[in-house]
């Protein structure tokens, strides 16, 4: 019973350091007066409307069916935010904070999660903000399947906060972590399967895509969408078995650096 | 009976632009009673700053114990503890968050030891050192301690600040523990009742003030 209270005690004090962080983000990240909020909808939303209109500029000479590409740009884009923007914002996490150490409650974990709890709740508001707005107007059709949407976004989300702890804790000791995530994330990008679906590559490639694990959830998330429309290729234990390994990696990596941050 | 007490603490930094390392803290022990006024004095570089973080649970010792039976504050000092591109309000909610206490009811206290006026609602980093000083004394002020590590900052502030700390801790909070640490005599000599200075790694007591200082002085 007395353990019980002390872990009960622990989480309160958890849960209260993370909301603080939390708060205090929200106010240089969305700012007082700037469109820092309005951003998190904004960008995503140009970007699907800017590759819909081009799409539909290059279409006209192709001849292609009822492609959905709104759906597909839609759901590239925002199952990205999170861990583009996760892991941008992880590096930077610890060493804009490091004043906020000097209160023994807050550790480096709490820096680092606090930042990811933010980025994931925003992406996932992006995400379903603007596909209620899209399927409202009829720019996109409703998901056809929202169990395939939830696995899908699922993983992905497990994936962006793994790879951002990983990328925020080793950020937060090396230097270098910093340059290297800048081509990185670049690359990750492009390799993500933001862009393309799987079916459209040679079939002697498309093993090998499937090594991505973003690639993965974005079909799921994809199919989830957009049904029999595309047919898609996916390895569901391989992408969960992926998080797995990255999130124990990321924890060794935060137990390896958590006493080399040291506030001046 | 709240007591704090450390036992044979070691702390070691190595240099980063050559081989070798700097031995800061060399076996440091050290029993605090619930109401103890603790002074010590040491030079530049003598490891003050790293003896008070240690004591706060901010960073951790190579080798040794640290039992806190009292609640400690974090270190008040210039820097830390506060976030620059924040303003005062800002970081007076998150203290408040992160200790568990309402913002609302403090923020007429914080203007009030701080004398911050619209500065209070400005980032931080726009401050002079004085008004940090204040601002740090004043987040201070508004949450409960058993124990306050007060790293120099008292001895920047202006008389009128000066005046108001020592309202604020020495009068109010009279039954408290704090531990100043300074390389200044000025309000350990007057505010404390243990004195000790901090000198190769090693903490040593003194009976009374005038020997630690003529000890501290000697070095």
């Amino acid at each position: 019973m007395r353990e019980l209270v002390i872990l009960y005690r622990a989480f309160k004090v958890q849960w209260r350091v993370l909301y603080a962080l939390m708060m205090r983000e929200i106010i240089t990240r969305y700012g007082r007066e700037n469109l820092g909020f309005l951003w998190l909808f904004l960008e995503p939303a140009i970007f699907t409307l800017a590759v819909t209109t081009l799409w539909s500029i290059v279409k006209a000479g192709h001849g292609h069916a009822d492609f959905p590409i709104a759906a597909l740009a839609l759901t590239g884009y925002t199952a990205s935010l999170a861990w583009r923007y996760g892991a941008g914002r992880t590096l930077a996490a610890v060493q804009s904070n490091i004043a906020l150490l000097y209160h023994s409650r807050v550790t480096v974990f709490d820096l680092i999660v606090s930042r990811i709890m933010l980025e994931v709740v925003g992406a996932t508001g992006s995400f379903a903000v603007l596909t209620l707005i899209f399927s409202s107007v009829g720019l996109i059709d409703f998901p056809h399947d929202l169990s395939f949407v939830a696995l899908g976004w699922y993983l992905q989300i497990w994936f962006s906060a793994g790879l951002s702890f990983l990328v925020g804790a080793l950020g937060a000791v090396y230097e270098v972590v910093d340059r290297i995530w800048h081509v990185t994330s670049y690359i990750l990008f492009i390799l993500s399967g933001a862009f393309f679906l799987v079916e459209w590559l040679p079939p002697a490639y498309r093993e090998y895509a499937l090594l991505m694990p973003t690639i993965n959830n974005i079909e799921l998330i994809r199919y989830g969408f957009v049904g029999d429309a595309m047919i898609p290729h996916y390895d569901i234990p391989y992408s969960a078995m992926f998080n797995l390994y990255l999130s124990f990696f990321a924890l060794a990596s935060y137990l390896w650096i958590k006493n080399k941050v040291e506030p001046e | 009976m709240k007591y704090l007490e450390l036992i044979d603490i070691h702390k070691t930094y190595s240099f980063s632009h050559k081989r070798g390392h700097n031995k800061v803290l060399n076996g440091v022990s050290l029993k605090i009673n619930y109401g103890d006024k603790v002074g010590i004095l040491g030079l530049n570089g003598a490891g003050k700053s790293t003896l008070v973080k240690i004591i706060g649970g901010i960073i951790k010792p190579d080798r040794g114990e640290i039992i806190r039976n009292m609640s400690i504050s974090w270190p008040i000092a210039f820097s830390g503890g506060f976030q620059g591109s924040l303003t005062g309000f800002d970081n007076l909610r998150f203290i408040c968050r992160v200790y568990g206490v309402s913002w609302e009811d403090k923020v007429e206290r914080v203007q009030d030891i701080a004398e911050l006026g619209d500065y209070f609602y400005e980032p931080v980093k726009s401050y002079s050192s004085g008004m940090r000083a204040r601002l740090a004394f004043a987040l201070s002020a508004v949450i409960e301690f058993d124990c306050y590590l007060i790293d120099e900052v008292i001895a920047v502030g202006d008389q009128r600040f000066k005046e108001r700390c020592i309202g604020e801790l020495f009068y109010k909070r009279q039954d408290r523990s704090y531990i100043i640490v300074s390389h200044q005599p000025s309000y350990i000599k007057e505010y404390c009742n243990r004195f000790f200075v901090l000198s190769k790694g090693k903490l040593i007591e003194f009976e009374n003030f005038n020997d630690a200082w003529s000890y501290y002085s000697s070095q």
